[in-house]
């Protein structure tokens, strides 16, 4: 599963490495959902929930709390 | 090379047909005009003007042997001479500048003797075999001769001469004849003040005066970068052209624009019947004012090259000979097998690449007809792997992702930063520009892990090199803005007037801390902290400071921050809006930043417009008559995961080679073997089209009409002047498989397609093919704010109102150097070949450049054993694979370097999967390497080497008879 989702786990975190400096979780995770809804496919998006749902482990705080928001969004 | 003497338009006083001619002597600008009286004539110049240029300008040609309008007055052949009024003797006209209520003579006995008396010596040590001489109709010597009229040469011809001078033909594409030389010296002129390389020199004096290259060797083993400009300038055969020598001079000349890099010189393609004899760059060319590289001028043989394919094939699998097929028959194949993956695996599992070799209009039609006939957004194009960080960036912060200025606005700069970038070996034509600014006395910044040519060019003074280790630019420029902040060099006018005030603050407060200090990052960049602050203090204390960055910024797993982090640095020093400044991205391609204009990445809409924006979707929603995706699509290595991973079955890939040139070689191969159906459109059988199973034949840029758009947003006309060697232009191969997949496309001509793009793009509205007609060329944004263009950008407010800084904390790359990886290698390019070669290396430009090699500093050598030209063996985490060895000291330890010109190199199975942060732009700069001696080619190699011989005898036996033209068949 890990070989499957790697890109996207790597891609994931690495935005909110980058992203989401000096803010609080909450806006940094707003701003990688802001990112990933400018510039990821469906398919990316749907993965990166599907992994968060199967397991997640490997996904920092920010980027967890950030699917939150996307799945939060894909719901309205 | 010269004008011919045209009886229709001589005496003509029209400005236009002064415009091409050569006028004798450089432009002088000045704000003081005289006025002056030359054959009776009056004109007003601008002082400093020389006495030859202003009766040129009257359509008065005084007599020149030695003066060219693109390098300054030397004055050895004295015959231009001119009597003026008041003044003893007979000056040069060429050196002797214009004065107010001067009155000039150009004709009369006295000068008409002397002019004849010049001749009479030079002809004395000239061969006489005009009829059968290469310039025979096109030689300034002969055209002087006929003008001073020159009936015997008194001498005789038994004296001592030169005619028994050796020619030199060591380079491919010209030949040195001395013994046809009048030692003018225009080419070492020319090498020296248009090109910057200085190869060339006089040698000896008086009769024993000769060009040399150098002492003892040719123009191929000296410093000549074969850039041409000395064939150009030279008035008699003695630097010929060898084509112009075998089959004779031009009859029609039609101008286009060089299909290598993003400079995008115009040329004056020099043709007989429908061959090109030889590329002249166009002196009107606003991109490079009468100058080229080895490439765009020489190196255009690749596309009558025998490895041409002209007719479309198809396959059903890749292990399978191919079929040569009719064009119908072929885009039929590739449309029912795309429907047929949609209909299996869904609407999304087919994408595109539009290229960025081919027009504006053909990368318009690609991304259109995977819009509308695909249904999806999943287009890409190169310039996710090179420029995307810079799209990104720049748009974040000063809300348009493009460079700022125009290459002569480096003419103005007082300090020339120049950050992972090597313009000499990949924008030459801008790199001589530059050089020329530095000569002047500009100062020079470059921050490289290498050291690069321009450093070392002559008699350019390069102020600072720092050398930072790979993957550190973002600590680098940090450090730099903490030391334009920390010692109050700010341009606090400008970011008060110009620049969103709140985000300053937060930034200030960011970049202030002492952690950015070039002393605290010092361990971190390699960068000695002094030096870093001088360097600083001297790009923020001119009035101009102007930054210069390739791919050495942004092919890194933090690419966009750095492109923000240099956008930063000059919004903060006040250095955007106007000339000898600016934040210049050199876009690597010809037409790169056209293919990004076009809409080619899966997010944007031509015009850079989001495809979730409804109000802009809906725009091309109604024009196109069909419904958009509002969601972005899958980018280059977002396809190929979706690939491996069973969701993406074909692609259209359109003059790209991925299989070459994207990072992660295995990934890459293991995603194409994946597809179902690739359909490749090229001129040749690339890396990528070995995997097809479809091959429709592209066509180079001297079979069609379009534009391309140049690092400078430059539009320029891109001109046919041969048919299409496979019959059909790469747009009409796009609009038969649109037609094909149902979705309808009818253009007649590339020019509707560019007003179609006019209508729908808001920089764009005011491009028409008729506009560039008129203006030659045009830099978007054009509109209706902008009618002519807009050369400078940003000068009085940015396209978001004011702009922005954003924070950049450096984060360290994953790839670090260890124990089993324990050098970097980093990437890049060479003069003589041209990305992943396919064009070059189908050209004589093999003398210079035939293999890769992989550059590796003496102390890393020495630990390992290793000598020049050994095989070594470079692993990483990706991959491994065989060059040979150079031992340089322009490397530091700990780094090496190598280029990817070559498929069998295998440079790209090195590099790896990590990529920049907001694009995924590949960190092809940053690759822990361990590297060893070895034996025998890797793996991967031999495999490649295997599967390219049986990929190549799949083609169909042909060749006799085939081709059109017999010289294609060279």
């Amino acid at each position: 599963m890990t070989t499957k989702y790697h890109s996207i786990i790597k891609m994931s975190n690495q935005i909110a490495d980058n992203i989401g400096l000096h803010l609080s979780k909450e806006q940094a995770a707003d701003k990688v959902v802001n990112h990933i809804q400018l510039f990821w496919a469906k398919s990316m998006k749907n993965n990166l929930i599907k992994y968060f749902q199967e397991d997640g482990a490997q996904l920092g705080s920010i980027t967890k709390r950030a699917v939150e928001k996307l799945m939060a969004k894909a719901e309205q | 090379m010269v004008d011919f003497y045209d009886p229709n338009s001589a005496g003509s006083e029209e400005n236009s047909s002064t415009a091409l001619k050569d006028l004798g002597t450089p432009l002088v600008e000045a704000k003081e005009q005289v006025n002056l009286t030359i054959d009776g004539r009056s004109i007003t110049v601008p002082k400093g003007t020389s006495v030859m240029r202003a009766a040129a300008l009257l359509n008065i040609t005084i007599p020149k042997l030695c003066a060219s309008d693109n390098l300054e007055s030397f004055g050895s052949c004295r015959l231009c001479a001119v009597e003026i009024e008041g003044r003893r003797g007979m000056p040069a006209s060429c050196t002797t500048p214009a004065e107010q209520d001067m009155q000039v003579c150009t004709q009369n006995t006295k000068i008409a003797r002397l002019r004849k008396n010049i001749m009479e010596l030079y002809i004395s040590d000239h061969p006489l075999d005009c009829l059968t001489c290469p310039s025979n109709g096109d030689c300034e010597l002969q055209d002087m001769a006929g003008a001073v009229g020159l009936r015997e040469v008194r001498y005789g011809f038994d004296g001592e001469n030169h005619l028994d001078a050796a020619k030199d033909k060591s380079n491919p594409y010209f030949t040195f004849e001395p013994s046809k030389c009048i030692v003018c010296s225009r080419c070492v002129r020319a090498c020296e003040e248009v090109q910057g390389t200085f190869a060339l020199t006089v040698d000896g004096r008086g009769f024993d005066s000769k060009i040399s290259t150098g002492m003892d060797n040719d123009f191929l083993s000296s410093d000549c970068v074969s850039c041409g400009a000395c064939v150009q300038a030279c008035p008699t055969s003695t630097l010929m052209e060898n084509k112009v020598i075998e089959q004779g001079l031009p009859e029609r000349s039609v101008t286009t624009t060089c299909a290598y890099c993003g400079v995008g010189c115009s040329f004056e393609a020099q043709m007989k019947g429908e061959e090109v004899i030889r590329m002249v760059p166009a002196k009107d060319g606003q991109a490079n004012h009468g100058h080229s590289c080895v490439k765009g001028r020489f190196a255009f043989g690749y596309a009558t090259h025998q490895d041409r394919i002209t007719t479309p094939m198809i396959r059903d699998n890749i292990d399978q000979p191919w079929q040569e097929v009719s064009w119908e028959e072929a885009i039929g194949f590739a449309a029912k097998k795309l429907k047929g993956i949609q209909a299996k695996y869904g609407k999304d599992s087919i994408g595109g690449i539009t290229s960025s070799r081919c027009t504006n209009e053909e990368t318009y039609l690609v991304q259109k007809m995977i819009r509308a006939a695909f249904g999806n957004n999943n287009t890409d194009t190169c310039a996710r792997v090179c420029h995307s960080p810079t799209g990104f960036g720049l748009k974040a912060t000063m809300g348009e992702s493009a460079g700022t200025q125009t290459f002569d606005s480096v003419m103005k700069a007082d300090t020339v930063m120049v950050i992972g970038a090597n313009p000499t070996d990949a924008h030459p034509v801008f790199a001589s520009l530059l050089k020329k600014r530095l000569r002047q006395g500009a100062n020079l910044i470059i921050a490289d892990p290498r050291e690069i040519d321009l450093g070392n060019s002559p008699h350019v003074k390069l102020n600072h090199h720092l050398p930072l280790r790979p993957g550190t630019n973002v600590a680098f420029i940090n450090a730099m803005a903490h030391v334009i902040v920390d010692e109050g060099l700010e341009d606090k006018a400008f970011i008060d007037q110009r620049c969103q005030l709140e985000a300053y603050q937060q930034w200030r407060t960011f970049i202030s801390d002492i952690r950015h200090a070039p002393e605290n990052t010092q361990d971190i960049t390699g960068i000695d902290a002094e030096e870093l602050r001088q360097a600083a203090r001297l790009y923020a204390t001119v009035n101009n400071g102007a930054i210069y960055y390739g791919l050495g910024v942004t092919e890194h797993s933090q690419g966009s921050s750095m492109v923000m982090g240099i956008a930063n640095l000059a919004l903060l020093t006040g250095n955007i809006g106007r000339e000898g400044v600016g934040v210049n991205p050199l876009r690597g391609q010809n037409n790169v930043q056209g293919s990004c204009d076009m809409g080619s990445f899966p997010h944007e809409l031509p015009g850079y417009q989001h495809v979730g924006n409804d109000e802009l979707r809906t725009k091309f929603e109604d024009h196109w008559q069909v419904a958009i995706d509002n969601e972005p699509g899958l980018r280059i290595p977002n396809m190929f995961d979706a690939a491996i991973d069973g969701s993406f079955k074909g692609l259209y890939c359109q003059g790209e080679d991925i299989a070459q040139s994207d990072p992660n070689t295995h990934h890459v191969e293991a995603a194409l073997t994946s597809l179902e159906c690739l359909v490749v459109q090229d001129i040749f059988l690339n890396e990528t089209a070995k995997f097809a199973h479809v091959f429709l034949p592209g066509s180079s840029f001297l079979e069609k009409d379009g534009t391309f758009t140049n690092a400078e947003r430059r539009i320029n006309r891109v001109r046919k002047v041969m048919t299409p060697l496979a019959g059909k232009a790469d747009w009409e191969a796009t609009m038969a498989l649109s037609n094909a997949l149902g979705y309808e496309m009818n253009y007649q001509h590339p020019s509707e397609i560019m007003d179609e793009i006019a209508q729908l793009t808001p920089t764009f509205t005011g491009v028409s093919y008729k506009k560039l007609e008129q203006l030659g060329s045009i830099q978007w944004p054009c509109n209706d704010n902008n009618p002519i263009g807009t050369p400078t950008m940003h000068m009085e407010d940015f396209p978001i109102g004011k702009a922005t800084f954003a924070l950049t904390e450096y984060v360290a790359t994953n790839e670090r150097a260890n124990r089993k990886f324990p050098l970097l290698l980093t990437t890049g390019r060479i003069l003589s070949q041209y990305n992943v070669g396919a064009q070059t290396r189908r050209t004589e430009n093999q003398s210079w450049h035939d293999q890769d090699i992989l550059e590796i500093h003496p102390h890393d050598a020495e630990e390992r054993g290793i000598e020049d030209g050994d095989n070594l063996g470079i692993s990483s985490r990706a991959g491994n694979t065989v060059l040979a060895a150079k031992i340089t000291e322009r490397m530091q330890p700990g780094v090496v370097y190598t280029t990817f010109h070559h498929p069998e190199s295998g440079a790209n199975v090195v590099t790896t999967d990590n990529s920049d942060w907001a694009t995924n732009c590949p960190e092809y700069k940053v690759t822990a390497v361990q590297v060893e001696k070895v034996s025998a080619p890797s793996k991967w190699q031999q495999r490649q080497k295997d599967f390219s011989s049986q990929q190549e005898n799949f083609l169909p036996r042909k060749r006799k008879g085939k081709a059109q033209f017999s010289w294609a068949n060279k």
